[in-house]
């Protein structure tokens, strides 16, 4: 399992004389602040922004909350659902981020009241900040999809929140008979992972070519134009020429409505029945995010990019998928990065001093085959608040490279994970 | 690969304590004896920001290597290990990474982003905190 991998950064994480050596990056402790820091959400952002404020502030009182028990990361999960990987191996827990002081309170927050300073816990508490980061990734617009309820997600599942409706994809994929027809929808832009639903066709369509070669995925897409698309398109040219289809809107691929009773997905030229149905619907920030009132019309939340600020609220920042950060995508990568780089300006506006502008990176493999994966990267200033793209810098692998360029992006991702993992929910 | 990580941890709190030592004392040693005029410059006063200000883990090279971290972890086969990596060899390799026209890899693309200063400040950063 993943954990056998990770390096044992959790003995120099425990305890205050820890942080000031944590790995080779370590931030060293220097403020005597004991201001009151709030995280809502442990997943890549609010898990990352906990544990590098406690590293920055171990004066401060850090607190995550965190509904669930464990963490179920969605890079890789597209793996669990072609059968090549243990869902167990995307159980992250917080065990790590409570050895190194941070209060972890196992309760959903449902309100913030920005006046006040208070988040109020659906246990009936409330928590008092100086300080709130709101990491509260993406929800489902139920019902903007005609006909896509919570109850159709049982049936037709959209598997973009990992856990038990990736789980539930790969059975339904396993039970399926050799010869089904598989459809997925993917939606408009913005939305969590923009090569997520690429990535995740490729390996379905790798399942159904080793086990199920009389199946066929078809990829019913809102859009001409998706990440990574001269890769994906190559690379399903080559590998999976008889077992995967896209559509684009040019082409009627825009799922308009679906009804789960009969499983069929609907575009404005016809009605196609699904053995089983993937349906990525479109999305919106976490919901606490509108409570909070840093949600904007679009149902995302504008940032200041310098240090993640809300422009609505005093006192709030916002990081990961629930942001306005585009050119930065809605990537766990990006989230990680924005949590740290939320954390180190928190520690510097409590030290008294202003938020500094800096260059960030992202980087993004997908696989094409268990075995094959493709890049996109981004570098980004954000001089005056506005993340701006590094001309001349980031973009993709090289199209038509040689397949060991492509099997060591395989073997990157992989890195990446177990890196990435371990830095932000211990080792 | 545990015991060897308790040595280089415990190695860099002493080194990372004796830095700090070296920062505080560094103006008022320097200046009582040569006493140029620029010295005092940026000398700290007592403020709170200013103290911060005179923290590595705050400013902008610190910034620039979060990017970094999380990729690099301390051992590394497919993504090498930062560790134990002098500023120059991480200059020279990341430089090399920004000029390569042809290279196929995440670093050729993202390095072409970065100025030859955020370069020689990643660096010389990374290899400060993973030395000591």
């Amino acid at each position: 399992m993943t954990h056998a991998f990770l390096p044992h950064r959790r003995s120099v994480l425990t305890g205050l004389a820890g942080t000031a050596a944590m790995a080779a990056f370590a931030p060293q402790a220097f403020s005597q602040t004991s201001a009151r820091l709030v995280v809502v959400g442990g997943g890549f952002g609010g898990a990352t922004a906990a544990r590098f404020l406690k590293t920055y502030l171990p004066n401060a009182s850090v607190t995550l909350i965190e509904p669930n028990a464990a963490y179920h990361a969605c890079p890789f999960s597209n793996l669990v659902i072609a059968g090549l990987r243990d869902i167990e191996a995307q159980r992250f827990g917080y065990d790590s981020l409570r050895a190194a002081g941070i209060e972890v309170v196992a309760q959903r927050a449902i309100d913030v009241d920005p006046a006040r300073r208070t988040v109020s816990l659906e246990g009936g508490g409330e928590a008092v900040y100086d300080k709130l980061v709101l990491s509260p990734g993406i929800d489902i617009r139920w019902g903007a999809l005609e006909g896509y309820d919570e109850a159709a997600a049982e049936v037709m599942p959209h598997a973009w929140k990992a856990g038990p409706q990736t789980t539930l994809l790969r059975q339904q994929l396993e039970a399926m008979e050799d010869g089904g027809l598989v459809v997925m929808s993917a939606p408009a832009a913005p939305f969590r992972c923009p090569p997520g639903p690429y990535e995740r066709a490729s390996l379905i369509a790798h399942y159904l070519k080793t086990q199920k070669p009389n199946a066929k995925l078809l990829i019913l897409d809102a859009k001409d134009v998706f990440s990574k698309k001269p890769l994906f398109l190559e690379a399903w040219a080559e590998h999976y020429p008889e077992h995967l289809e896209w559509r684009g809107a040019a082409d009627f691929g825009r799922v308009v409505s679906v009804d789960p009773a009969s499983m069929t997905l609907s575009t404005d030229f016809e009605d196609i029945q699904a053995d089983v149905a993937n349906v990525i619907p479109p999305q919106k920030a976490g919901e606490i995010a509108e409570r909070a009132g840093v949600a904007d019309e679009t149902g995302w939340c504008p940032i200041n990019g310098l240090d993640f600020s809300s422009p609505l609220q005093k006192d709030i920042h916002v990081i990961g998928d629930a942001t306005i950060a585009a050119p930065m995508p809605k990537s766990a990568f990006s989230a990680n990065l924005q949590g740290k780089l939320c954390a180190m300006q928190i520690a510097r506006i409590l030290s008294g001093l202003e938020p500094q502008a800096t260059v960030l990176a992202n980087t993004c493999y997908s696989y094409v085959t268990p075995d094959a994966a493709v890049s996109i990267t981004g570098v980004y200033g954000n001089e005056g608040g506005t993340p701006t793209s590094k001309e001349g810098a980031g973009g993709l692998s090289p199209e038509g490279a040689p397949g060991d360029v492509r099997q060591a992006e395989a073997a990157q991702a992989e890195a990446w994970f177990q890196t990435i993992t371990a830095e932000v929910f211990g080792g | 690969m545990r015991q060897r990580r308790t040595a280089a941890f415990l190695t860099s709190l002493v080194a990372g304590g004796l830095f700090l030592a070296a920062c505080d004392a560094g103006p008022e040693a320097a200046a009582p004896e040569s006493g140029p005029p620029d010295s005092g410059a940026d000398a700290p006063a007592s403020t709170k920001a200013e103290d911060a200000e005179g923290h590595p883990t705050l400013q902008r090279p610190a910034a620039l290597a979060l990017s970094c971290s999380g990729c690099h972890a301390t051992a590394g086969e497919a993504i090498p290990s930062l560790e134990s990596q002098t500023q120059a060899t991480l200059e020279e390799k990341l430089t090399a990474y920004r000029t390569e026209t042809d290279g196929t890899t995440v670093m050729h693309r993202l390095m072409r982003g970065y100025s030859e200063a955020d370069i020689a400040a990643i660096s010389a950063y990374i290899a400060g905190e993973a030395d000591q």
